[in-house]
């Protein structure tokens, strides 16, 4: 049942519908076994580059060439690639057994093979006793397994999820993340993952892409893109940031000082700013103090605009100037101190928090 | 107080109204049934006395039986083109997407929005050219003409009610168009597609202007026939004949409704 997920390479794939880019020209590696992730707002193109891929959508431009093999002009039966869909499109009029089994039977496989493979996949989602069900007595989280269950059951060379825990509630969703990653680390699939959900991505991915109007803005790590973002529309995707307009960049001992917008200056520990770009700090990043502290790169002095306490951290927004409201946060600490509303902070952060990203 | 007897009043009418409406309805379809059993032998309401003796008469003759499976064998063959082409047209207009799939769905509606005697005037040259006039053939196409929207009706509103992702789903797991058409889509449009073919035969069945253009005394239809005895002499012979098409009638309506329901199950479940 566990075989190596296949290499996926996008060569210039592109689509247009009438006067609508929905996907620019795109290039894109997926490593074999790799847990890749595509996020981004609706209309991004994400949903296109899924369908370009299953092949019910046809490209404009471009190749998808898997293990060597170009599909661009297969039809979707002859890909071999496995899809979970967003309603999972099981079927209702098929027990849980004839939906898996499903696959197998287009395949010609014979009947007790069917069987077998079926009673296998049920095991491994844990759900033996439901065969015999049909889809509408499932609940929701029971029915996402069955869909993974279906979609891998032919050993395809790629799994596709269309935003497949979108569905869930908020509980069951965080479950399921760990369900489909451990099913994918069993199967040692290949997988691409579309989600708008940043942290569900953030939480399962090796890699993730962040799109926006039909074009790749960033690829990289979850770690990487939030510590590294290239552009303001990833940092203010993926997590909280807060975003400061510039006005003048000149050189410093330390990187660069850069004159802001909001009528004070900060310090960033890249060398190579330049107008143009705007500077993101993470709400992590940003220190509160009751007193100035000493020896710090930039300090701004604010007053607390709104304090909350949620499981484990507090959330502090904090106004620096007339117009800028940031926010902080931190672990709590039993027992620490809080600051009220109203109160004068002085917020401080270093020179490497101050990055700067390009202002799209 | 007031507020509950006002609520009654309500109620009451409500009763009395939908009744009315009911009989108003109903009414004039059942004025025939009873004439039919009358013992004289002109028509009128209420019938001065009972007997079977009409219905007697109307097997004795052999224009009425045959006239009845003229009607069958022009109905089951409109009934089955028309399921096939109508199916066929809504799966196009509904899933495909192409260039001008909307006003294509209007033209495939249009025949049943026309006055029938255009079509029939339209279409008794057309067949009369093609030498069908007056046979099986050609009023068998008549009919699939008004029959065909029909059918697309019912079966688009049945690919209408559920999402496109199952049959992309059944492609992705390796069905090809063929297999996801059986395994996939047809099982979920089933109930819509008998219901069409069912309208389309009591369509077929019940139709006359069409007939009138386009048989001939050997293919003539059961209303047919019953237009050319009413104008000759008017005998209960008339309503027992109609109280058989009533019959058959009220047999596929309520296997159309029985379906429904069924339908309406199914998809709750």
């Amino acid at each position: 049942m566990s075989g190596q997920g296949a290499r996926i390479e996008y060569v210039d794939i592109s689509k247009r519908y009438g006067q609508v880019e929905a996907l620019r020209r795109t290039s894109l590696t997926i490593e074999a076994g790799e847990f890749f992730s595509i996020i981004g707002p609706s209309g991004s193109g994400k949903t296109t580059l899924l369908g370009v891929t299953a092949g019910y959508v046809p490209p404009t431009t471009g190749q998808i060439i898997i293990d060597g093999r170009n599909v661009v002009g297969e039809p979707p039966f002859q890909r071999n690639i496995g899809m979970v869909f967003q309603n999972y499109a099981l079927f209702p009029h098929m027990t849980v057994a004839q939906n898996i089994g499903f696959p197998l039977r287009m395949r010609k496989t014979p009947r007790a093979e069917v069987a077998e493979r079926v009673r296998k996949m049920l095991a491994l989602v844990r759900l033996e006793e439901m065969a015999e069900r049909k889809p509408g007595q499932l609940s929701g989280g029971q029915q996402q397994r069955i869909a993974l269950a279906r979609a891998a059951v032919y050993d395809p060379l790629m799994l596709l999820m269309d935003e497949p825990l979108s569905a869930l509630d908020k509980n069951l969703r965080e479950a399921m993340q760990d369900e489909v990653k451990q099913f994918q680390t069993v199967l040692g699939s290949t997988v691409l993952y579309v989600t708008h959900d940043q942290a569900e991505a953030a939480a399962m991915s090796d890699r993730i892409a962040i799109m926006n109007h039909g074009r790749i803005v960033q690829i990289g790590s979850p770690r990487d893109l939030y510590e590294h973002p290239v552009a303001r529309f990833v940092a203010s995707f993926l997590g909280e940031a807060n975003i400061f307009d510039i006005d003048k960049v000149s050189p410093h001992a330390s990187g660069s000082a850069i004159a802001t917008r909001h009528g004070f200056s900060l310090v960033s520990a890249i060398a190579s700013g330049h107008e143009g770009q705007c500077i993101c700090v993470r709400p992590e990043a940003v220190m509160l103090h009751a007193q100035r502290p000493t020896g710090h790169d930039n300090v701004i002095e604010g007053r607390i605009v709104d304090a909350t306490y949620t499981a484990g951290s507090l959330r502090y927004r904090v106004e620096l100037a007339s117009d800028v409201v940031i926010t902080q946060r931190t672990p709590s600490v039993r027992g620490a101190e809080m600051f009220a509303e109203g109160d004068r902070v002085f917020a401080s952060w270093r020179a490497e928090d101050t990055l700067l990203v390009a202002d799209d | 107080m007031t507020w509950n007897t006002s609520g009654r009043l309500a109620r009451i009418f409500l009763v009395v109204f939908t009744v009315a409406v009911l009989i108003y309805l109903i009414m004039p379809t059942f004025v025939i049934v009873p004439m039919s059993f009358s013992s004289k032998s002109y028509l009128s309401f209420p019938p001065p006395g009972w007997s079977l003796q009409w219905y007697q008469t109307m097997m004795e003759r052999h224009d009425y039986p045959q006239a009845f499976w003229n009607s069958i064998k022009i109905g089951v063959p409109v009934a089955l083109l028309s399921t096939t082409l109508g199916t066929l047209a809504a799966l196009g207009v509904v899933r495909g997407r192409f260039f001008g799939s909307r006003p294509m769905s209007a033209v495939v509606i249009a025949p049943l929005m026309l006055p029938q005697i255009i079509l029939a005037i339209g279409l008794y040259p057309i067949m009369a050219k093609f030498g069908l006039a007056g046979s099986y053939p050609g009023v068998v196409i008549g009919h699939t003409v008004i029959c065909i929207p029909l059918v697309f009706i019912t079966v688009a509103a049945s690919l209408k009610n559920y999402h496109p992702a199952y049959e992309y789903a059944a492609m992705t797991l390796g069905a090809n168009w063929w297999q996801t058409f059986w395994h996939v889509t047809f099982p979920m449009i089933r109930v819509g597609v008998i219901v069409g073919g069912i309208l389309a035969f009591t369509f077929s069945f019940d139709e006359l202007i069409i007939a009138l253009f386009l048989t001939s005394p050997e293919t003539r239809t059961l209303p047919r026939l019953l237009w050319e005895d009413l104008r000759q002499y008017v005998t209960p012979i008339i309503a027992s004949a109609t109280t058989l098409v009533l019959c058959i009638s009220f047999i596929l309506f309520g296997a159309v409704a029985l379906l429904q329901r069924h339908l309406s199950k199914a998809t709750r479940s």
